[in-house]
């Protein structure tokens, strides 16, 4: 996926987040639905940290000034995988599903909250490109 | 696809919980059933979710086209409780009833099954809230270029 279009980041980032965030959202669905699945294990989709280190690869690269840094290249974002969720607290119950619901809830809440913002920003960079092509 | 599939899982979920409800009901109406099909009293039903939606249709359709594997849940099965013994009642009037004036009836517990069925209703509003929020991004999404 080009993170670039018209030398601008910002379309690229904003389409990279909504991405993220939706399928993230598709997670935590999945983890909703099977909150009395027996044995079910909570998914998560943590992109944030690949989708920064992207970012790392244009405009402001992370400096590496310790030979011990990581380079800051990583997976490409499309290949952002759903992970199991760790086993915390959440997986006392009896039987073994880890799904906590609270923590679902509010980690909903702020998928929902992020995509608005994401989108209004990928709105507003739209607009500005409209304005510069017609003038 | 990701809201598409999320919103397919959240379908899932709805209809396995309206399944339980359903089975919960049946429960509780035949409480006090000595005969069923079987010629015993009745057993009381049990559901089985399984993670993965290769039973829904619908899911299976968005993971094939999304490339991504379908989520959701299937409700695989509608067991009978074996488990739970059958409660035997003292009526020597009851048509059922056996020598020594004992009625078997049903192994449905009330308090299991309004417990069942609190939950059931709980776990059904999560994923209506779970539906809401998807619909309220993918109309946001709809608005991005719309201007």
């Amino acid at each position: 996926m080009a993170l670039n279009y018209f030398g601008d980041n910002t379309l690229g980032t904003a389409h990279a987040w909504l991405q993220g965030l939706s399928r993230r959202s598709q997670a935590i669905s999945d983890n909703i639905a099977n909150i009395d699945t027996p044995g079910y294990v909570a998914k998560e989709v943590p992109f944030e940290t690949e989708l920064r280190r992207q970012l790392g690869r244009f405009g402001s690269p992370m400096a590496a000034t310790d030979p011990r840094h990581f380079s800051a290249g990583g997976r490409s974002a499309n290949q952002l995988g759903v992970q199991q969720a760790a086993q915390l607290l959440s997986s006392s119950r009896r039987d073994g599903n880890s799904v906590d619901i609270d923590a679902e809830m509010i980690e909903l809440a702020e998928t929902q909250m992020r995509y608005q913002a994401a989108g209004s920003a990928l709105s507003n960079r739209i607009d500005i490109l409209r304005t510069v092509i017609r003038g | 696809m990701g809201l598409i599939g999320a919103i397919a899982s959240t379908a899932s979920g709805l209809q396995a919980q309206r399944v339980r409800m359903d089975v919960v009901s049946a429960n509780v109406a035949n409480i006090d059933t000595t005969r069923d099909a079987s010629g015993g009293p009745y057993q009381r039903k049990i559901v089985r979710f399984t993670a993965a939606g290769q039973g829904a249709p619908f899911a299976h359709l968005v993971s094939r086209l999304s490339g991504q594997p379908a989520g959701g849940v299937v409700l695989t099965q509608v067991a009978t409780d074996q488990a739970t013994p059958n409660r035997l009642v003292y009526d020597p009037s009851h048509i059922d009833a056996d020598a020594d004036g004992y009625v078997e009836l049903s192994n449905v517990n009330l308090v299991t099954e309004m417990t069942d069925l609190a939950s059931a209703n709980r776990s059904y509003q999560a994923n209506v809230t779970v539906l809401n929020a998807m619909k309220q991004m993918a109309l946001r999404a709809l608005d991005i270029a719309s201007r």
